[in-house]
């Protein structure tokens, strides 16, 4: 017996596939209504681990992306108390740390003081990580550890994500993920979910 | 039926016993590889080899020895594509310096091209890592050009053709070079004739993207064309000139066209029986040779390799190496310095007699010797026995950050290598001392191995241990590179190794007193090295890259 499709069905059919092959980048990008320019101003970036992605993601949020952030890649809680919103660029540099003249202990410290400062001024928090899985040592770990949990959004390249670590650590937390493909799509990101300036 | 059995018994016999014979000829000629664990293979050639830090450029020197070139033209057509390739280590705002062995006449001879102090007073000056004070006059052009006039075959446009379509068709960017893109990314956007470079459509280059660098392919094809004096006293001297003088900087025309590289004879030692040839002052092969000296005192090969006593008598003697170093070495042309005394064995013997076997030494100072250097290496033999170990540098990752508008160069900051006082110390016009050491060992007066690397202050620990590896040892050239590799000195606290070192080791060096500092199991920090061996017996080419780095083996 022959079954044969109409050429409707068949139609519908393929368009359904299609929609199923897209519907997953949608679903990634995707940011929930209720954070998309939700991030008031003033805003204020500094690294989380003395990251030299910090210094990346500050040309492209200001440079390419205009939103006018401050910076301080090693900022004290004093200079973010007027922040309504916090980004945290994650990711432990021993480099970055010589230059800073920090040693791990010192920088781990510095992020709780900031995290804590933040949390007692209801200052909203985005941590983004642009780094590979490779690069993330335990040292990182354990500061993504300290940053995530107190975050509003996670936004992280998806290369920094092949062991499902920010994934399950943004579940348990109840934090929103987005996952991207590259440091440019992390920048749009951070640009949809400030407020208009 | 019977017949049958017999006909397949007689097929299987025969067919077990032919994979029993290919398993065993595998296994043979499989031996080679799998005797030592590496990562990288180790590559066999008989007709000529060419090792660099980077595939590209190791292609370009073999090109050129496929041309027919000797192994003079490779070295340079390599250097010259390096600093397309790897223009975070080098180019033609860097400098260095080689040891070329020439077979035809057995002679061996160091060609200095390090950079060298503006003659304008910046004794005023304080010397920081970046923008245009940062920057010495560059070496690089004056130094492979004259390597090339004197002892290559080939014409200049010959030998930089691949650098110039690297640099006009692009290559694809390597982790390795986007992450030196990303940790510098701040200073780098700093200068936006470096940002044009590096990040051109605004955000830095990464993996995989494709690199051109159009200005640096036409300063390049300017070069070929009209040789060295394009660079030191034509247009590309003048626009260098412009960059500094509109930003701050010390370099003037003047500078550009007093420059000269410097031929010098090399730095001579033994080693167990074997001739160790290394780069004389400003660098680093003198404190090579004084360690291997100092090492000889000790039955280094009555242990393994990384045993914990072999370590701890190699980082003492790295301490008081490098503490000889910083108090003895400088530029030749400005400061006496006592190449003999800290040669001579019996001085090695003295300064041996201070370490203790139990006990790590906390405090260390220079010896009291008679008389009185971000970086990238290649290593090239050619068939007619000719040999070059060149080792070149722009300084730190980037250099200065600063690249000059419109030629696509990247300017060095060797102005950070002056020391506060002693032998280094600056002045107008001099050389400032460096650790690069590249080497070339020969057994009876015939070379057979050469070898350098890039590292900074790891770079004579590293050479060190090297030659510990290949001589000592007896490792073959790749297991002697990816060999865990440890680092001490004379103004550190820490000893710093990769984390393959043992854990039992580790413990044991605690127990006598050392700090640790470790790092990931291949790590860039104990620099990237690359080296050729020649077997005696056989000659067959025997090359080894580092996987700390993207170091790469060609042959034919």
């Amino acid at each position: 017996m022959i079954y044969r499709y109409s050429s409707t069905k068949r139609f519908l059919a393929i368009v359904c596939f299609m929609l199923l092959g897209i519907l997953p980048i949608f679903a990634q990008y995707s940011v929930p209504s209720t954070l998309v320019a939700s991030f008031e101003r003033p805003g204020f970036m500094t690294s989380a681990g003395q990251t030299s992605d910090a210094a990346i993601v500050k040309v492209l949020a200001n440079t390419r992306l205009k939103l006018g952030l401050e910076y301080d890649i090693a900022a004290k809680p004093e200079t973010i108390a007027n922040a309504k919103t916090l980004v945290l660029v994650l990711g432990v540099s021993n480099k970055g740390l010589g230059a800073a003249g920090l040693s791990i202990e010192q920088e781990i410290e510095r992020v709780q003081s900031i995290v804590a400062e933040a949390l007692k001024n209801n200052t909203r928090i985005i941590s983004i990580h642009t780094g590979g899985t490779a690069r993330r040592g335990e040292a990182s770990n354990q500061v993504i550890e300290l940053c995530v949990p107190a975050s509003d959004v996670v936004i992280v390249v998806e290369g920094g994500n092949n062991d499902g670590f920010f994934t399950s650590l943004c579940e348990e937390n109840n934090v929103f993920l987005v996952q991207v493909p590259s440091i440019a799509e992390a920048g749009n990101v951070l640009k949809s979910l400030f407020e208009a300036q | 039926m019977a017949q049958k059995n017999k006909s397949v018994g007689l097929g299987m016999k025969h067919g077990v016993r032919k994979f029993l014979l290919f398993l065993l000829a595998a296994f043979v000629f499989a031996l080679p590889i799998f005797a030592a664990d590496t990562i990288n293979a180790e590559i066999t050639a008989r007709n000529g080899m060419v090792a660099s830090a980077q595939p590209l450029a190791s292609a370009a020197g073999l090109e050129i020895l496929m041309a027919g070139g000797n192994a003079i033209d490779a070295a340079i057509a390599a250097a010259f594509a390096l600093g397309v390739v790897e223009p975070n280590a080098t180019g033609l705002g860097g400098e260095g310096m080689m040891v070329i062995y020439l077979a035809e006449n057995k002679t061996t001879i160091a060609i200095d091209y390090r950079s060298m102090a503006p003659l304008a007073d910046m004794s005023k000056i304080k010397f920081g890592s970046e923008g245009h004070v940062a920057v010495a006059v560059p070496g690089t052009v004056a130094g492979l050009c004259t390597a090339l006039k004197d002892y290559g075959t080939k014409s200049l446009a010959e030998v930089m053709a691949p650098a110039i379509r690297y640099a006009r068709n692009g290559f694809i960017v390597s982790e390795t070079l986007a992450q030196t893109i990303a940790d510098r990314f701040d200073p780098i956007s700093r200068n936006e004739a470096l940002l044009q470079i590096l990040a051109p459509e605004g955000l830095p280059l990464q993996t995989g993207d494709i690199f051109k660098n159009p200005d640096l392919a036409v300063t390049l094809e300017k070069i070929a064309a009209g040789g060295p004096d394009v660079f030191y006293k034509g247009d590309i001297a003048d626009a260098i000139a412009q960059d500094m003088a509109k930003n701050g900087g010390f370099i003037t025309k003047a500078d550009l066209a007093a420059y000269r590289a410097i031929k010098r004879e090399p730095v001579r030692g033994t080693y167990r029986g074997y001739e160790i040839v290394s780069a004389p002052p400003p660098v680093g092969g003198i404190s090579v040779i004084e360690m291997l000296n100092m090492l000889e005192c000790f039955d280094i090969a009555s242990e393994q390799p990384l045993s914990p006593r072999n370590i701890h008598i190699m980082a003492e003697v790295m301490k008081r190496g490098f503490a000889d170093n910083s108090a003895y070495v400088g530029d030749p042309d400005f400061f006496q310095i006592p190449v003999t005394g800290l040669l001579d064995k019996e001085y090695a013997r003295s300064r041996v007699q201070e370490i203790d076997l139990n006990k790590v030494t906390t405090s260390i100072k220079a010896g009291t010797p008679d008389e009185h250097p971000s970086t990238t290496h290649l290593s090239v033999v050619d068939r007619h026995g000719n040999m070059v170990a060149l080792t070149q540098t722009i300084s730190g990752f980037w250099g200065a950050c600063v690249a000059v508008p419109g030629t696509g160069i990247i300017l060095n900051n060797e102005m950070q290598n002056w020391s506060s006082r002693g032998p280094n110390s600056y002045a107008p016009g001099k050389r400032m001392r460096t650790t690069i050491a590249p080497t070339i060992i020969a057994k009876d007066g015939n070379p057979f191995v050469t070898m350098g690397t890039p590292g900074a202050g790891r770079i004579i620990s590293t050479m060190v241990i090297l030659t510990v590896n290949l001589i000592d040892f007896d490792m073959g050239v790749q297991e002697a590179i990816e060999s865990p590799r440890f680092y001490a000195r004379d103004t550190e606290k820490l000893l710093s190794l990769e984390s393959r070192i043992p854990k039992e080791t580790q413990e044991w060096l605690k127990s006598i007193g050392y700090s640790i500092k470790e790092y990931p199991p291949f790590d860039l920090f104990f620099g990237g090295a690359q080296a050729i061996l020649v077997d005696p017996k056989t000659g067959i080419m025997h090359g080894g890259a580092d996987p700390r780095r993207d170091g790469a083996v060609f042959g034919f």
